[in-house]
C-alpha cells in the first residue's frame, strides 16, 4: 500500500472531522456529529491497518 | 465524579500502558501506538466513565483541535528546516562552529544544552527541539540521541521559560500562599534537573570520561543557569529570570572555549556512543549508513555526497534563521502592546461543553482556547524561513530540488514527513483529551494523592506534574489540570504547599522531555519519522531518575524546614 497517499486520506479525514462535529454539536444537527466522528475514527483506523498490511506475506 | 477506587484508577490507565508498551516496549511507530492509545481511551470513557457519544465526539474534536495548534508548529518548523537544509546551513553552521573550537563534547553540551536552554528561554511549544536537533545531527550527533539530548537539555527551563509562562499561568489558577518562597524553590529543583542535565549529556556522549571532562564546565554553566535563575527570581521577575540565566550562560560559552582543556580536540575518551564516525559516511549507494542504536538520517544527509568547505556559507548566513527566530520571539513576548496588536486576531472552533454520565462537567471551548495565529511559534518560524529564503536564494546558496538531484520538490519532501507525524499527533491529543473530558486524568492523579502520607507525597508530586506534561505535552497545561490539585492535596495532608507546587511544576517541566508531541517535533525534524519509541527508551529512565530525586529532595526539604518551611 502507498504508504502517502494512505496518510494524506488520514489527514483529509481529520481534516473534514473538526468542522463537521463542531458545526453539528453546536447546532443540534446530530447526523453530523457523527460523520464527523467516524471520519476522525476511520482515520486513526488507516496507521494500524497499514501496520499489518505492510506485515503481511501478501504485501512483501 | 468518578468514585476514586482500584477499578476505576486500573481502567484510566489503561491507554498509558498500552501507549508505553506499544510505543517503547513494542517499538511500535508513534502514530500506530498513538491510535492504539486514543481507541482505548474513548472505549474506556464510553464503557466506564459513562460518556456519550456525543460526548465523545466532542472531546475528540477538541484534541484535533488542540492538534492543529501543534501541527501548526510542526509544519512551520519542517519548512525552516528544509530551508536551512536546502542551502547546506546546517553543514555550514557545523564547519563554522568548529573553527571556534574542535572539542566535540563542548559543542554537543553547547548546542543540547545551553542554546537549547536559550531557545526555552525565549518559545516554547517544542520549537527548542526542532531548532537544535538538527543542529546535533550537523555536528554529528546520531539521529536518535539528536532528539534525546535537546530534550534532556531544555527540560529544565520549561517552568520558568518562554518567559514565564507556565510559572504565571500557576500563580494564576492556585492562591499561592507565599510566591517567592514557591518560586525559590522551584528554582533550587530546577537547578538540580539542570545540572543533572548536564552531566546526563556528556555522560550519553562518552560515558564517565566525558562527565569527568565535562566537569568544569557543566560546573560554570550550571551555576550561571541555575544560580542566575535564582537570582532572577529574587531581584528581579520569575517570567524573566531564565532569560536572563540562559542568556548570561550563551555569553558564557565564548570564554569558555577558549580555555586549554576545550579549545583542544578530546581525544582521551575511549568510545563515543552517541556520535557518527564521521557526517558524510556514506555507503556504496550514496545513503547515510545504519547505525544499530541511533538510526539513519533521512533528511539530513540524504542525496547531497562531500560539500567543500568554500561552497558553504558564513557562520553569520547560517546563524540569519535562527537570530530572526530569536529576535521577533523575544520582541513579540517583551513588548505588551505589540503581543497584545497581535494577538486580536484568535481562531478558535466553537465546540460545546460536556457532561458525562459520572457528572464530569467541562465547559465550551472559548476565545481563550484559540489560536493567536500572528503571535504563535508557527507564524515566527514561516517568517524566519522565507527571510532565510529570499537571503540564501539572493547569495545563491539555495539549491533547488534538481540541483541536490531530488526528484521530491520542496512541498513533497516536507508533507513526506509531516503526514505521519501529524496523524501522531492528532492520535496523542485525542486521547488525551478523552481521558480529561471522561475524567480518567483526574482519577489517576487523585488516585496517587489518596494512598499518599504527608511523608511520602512530597515524592509523588513531581510524578504527577510530569504526568500532566506527558498527557497535554505542556508545562504551563500540566499546572492548570493538577495545580489545585496538588495545593489541596497538600494542605489535607499537612504538608508545606509551597513545596508541593514547587515538585508540580518542576515535574511538569521533566515531563516535558517525554511529551510525544515533544518527541514526534524532534524526529520529524532529523528525519527519523517512527522511531520515537526509540528516543523514549533513552529519556524515559533519566525523566524517572530526575523525578525521583527531586521527590526526594522536596521531602528532605519538607522534613528538615528547608527555606523556613516544614
Amino acid at each position: 500500500m502507498d504508504d502517502v497517499k494512505a496518510f494524506t486520506s488520514a489527514f483529509l479525514l481529520i481534516a473534514i472531522s473538526l468542522p463537521l462535529v463542531s458545526y453539528g454539536s453546536t447546532n443540534g444537527a446530530e447526523s453530523l456529529t457523527s460523520i464527523g466522528f467516524v471520519a476522525l475514527l476511520a482515520a486513526c483506523t488507516i496507521p494500524i491497518v497499514l501496520r499489518y498490511v505492510d506485515q503481511s506475506p501478501a504485501s512483501s | 465524579m468518578p468514585p476514586i477506587d482500584p477499578l476505576y484508577w486500573a481502567a484510566a490507565a489503561i491507554p498509558l500502558a498500552l501507549l508505553m508498551i506499544t510505543l517503547v516496549a513494542f517499538r511500535w511507530k508513534a502514530h500506530e501506538a498513538a491510535s492504539v492509545g486514543m481507541f482505548a481511551a474513548l472505549l474506556v470513557a464510553f464503557g466506564v466513565y459513562e460518556m456519550d457519544l456525543s460526548g465523545l465526539a466532542v472531546a475528540s474534536a477538541v484534541g484535533v483541535w488542540e492538534a492543529v495548534a501543534i501541527l501548526y508548529i510542526i509544519i512551520p518548523s519542517l519548512i525552516f528546516y528544509h530551508v536551512i537544509d536546502r542551502a547546506n546551513g546546517f553543514d555550514a553552521l557545523r564547519e563554522q562552529v568548529k573553527s571556534f573550537t574542535e572539542n566535540e563534547l563542548f559543542l554537543v553540551l553547547a548546542a543540547g544544552w545551553v542554546f537549547v536552554s536559550f531557545m526555552q528561554s525565549i518559545t516554547g511549544f517544542g520549537t527548542p527541539i526542532v531548532v537544535v536537533a538538527p543542529i546535533l545531527l550537523a555536528l554529528g550527533v546520531k539521529p536518535v540521541y539528536a532528539v534525546a539530548i535537546p530534550l534532556i537539555g531544555h527540560a529544565w527551563a520549561n517552568t520558568f521559560g518562554t518567559l514565564g509562562v507556565a510559572w504565571v499561568t500557576l500563580e494564576g489558577v492556585v492562591d499561592i500562599q507565599d510566591v517567592l518562597l514557591t518560586a525559590l524553590s522551584t528554582g533550587l529543583l530546577l537547578w538540580v534537573v539542570n545540572v543533572i542535565a548536564g552531566l546526563t549529556i556528556a555522560y550519553i556522549y562518552g560515558r564517565r570520561t566525558a562527565v569527568r571532562h565535562a566537569i568544569p564546565m557543566v560546573t560554570v554553566i550550571s551555576l550561571v543557569h541555575g544560580g542566575g535563575q535564582l537570582l532572577g527570581i529574587y531581584f528581579w521577575e520569575p517570567a524573566f529570570a531564565n532569560f536572563f540565566a540562559a542568556t548570561l550562560a550563551m555569553l558564557t560559552l565564548a570564554p569558555l572555549s577558549r580555555l586549554p582543556r576545550y579549545a583542544a580536540q578530546f581525544d582521551a575518551v575511549d568510545s563515543r556512543p552517541a556520535m557518527k564516525e564521521s557526517v558524510t559516511d556514506m555507503d556504496d549507494k550514496g545513503q547515510p549508513p545504519a547505525v544499530a542504536d541511533g538510526g539513519t538520517a533521512a533528511a539530513s544527509v540524504d542525496l547531497k555526497g562531500e560539500l567543500k568547505a568554500d561552497d558553504l556559507m558564513s557562520l553569520k548566513l547560517a546563524a540569519l534563521p535562527f537570530a530572526v527566530l530569536a529576535v521577533i520571539a523575544f520582541v513579540t513576548g517583551i513588548l505588551d502592546p505589540l503581543s497584545e496588536a497581535l494577538e486580536t486576531i484568535q481562531i478558535v472552533v466553537p465546540l460545546p461543553g460536556v457532561e458525562t454520565g459520572l457528572g464530569v462537567e467541562t465547559d465550551a471551548l472559548s476565545a481563550s482556547d484559540g489560536i493567536a495565529v500572528l503571535n504563535y511559534p508557527g507564524t515566527f518560524l514561516l517568517v524566519s524561513s522565507l527571510v532565510a529564503y529570499a537571503v540564501f536564494r539572493y547569495t545563491g546558496h539555495y539549491a533547488t530540488a534538481d540541483d541536490v538531484g531530488s526528484k521530491d520538490g520542496f512541498t513533497t519532501t516536507v508533507l513526506r514527513s509531516a503526514l505521519p507525524a501529524s496523524v501522531a499527533v492528532v492520535g496523542f491529543l485525542v486521547m488525551a483529551l478523552v481521558m480529561d473530558y471522561s475524567g480518567q486524568v483526574t482519577v489517576l492523579a487523585q488516585g496517587v494523592a489518596t494512598v499518599a502520607t504527608a511523608e511520602s507525597y512530597g515524592v509523588l508530586s513531581p510524578l504527577i506534574g510530569a504526568l500532566g506534561a506527558f498527557m497535554t505535552s505542556s508545562n504551563t497545561a500540566s499546572n492548570i489540570l493538577f495545580g489545585g490539585l496538588q495545593l489541596e492535596t497538600a494542605q489535607s495532608l499537612g504538608t508545606s504547599g509551597s513545596w508541593i507546587l514547587a515538585g508540580q511544576t518542576a515535574g511538569g517541566a521533566i515531563g516535558n522531555a517525554i511529551s510525544p508531541a515533544n518527541v514526534i517535533l524532534g524526529t520529524t525534524a532529523v528525519g527519523i519519522v517512527g522511531r520515537e519509541g526509540d528516543v523514549l527508551r533513552k529519556v524515559i529512565p533519566w525523566v524517572a531518575g530526575v523525578c525521583a530525586i527531586t521527590g526526594v529532595l522536596i521531602v528532605l526539604a519538607t522534613t528538615i524546614g528547608f527555606l523556613g518551611v516544614v
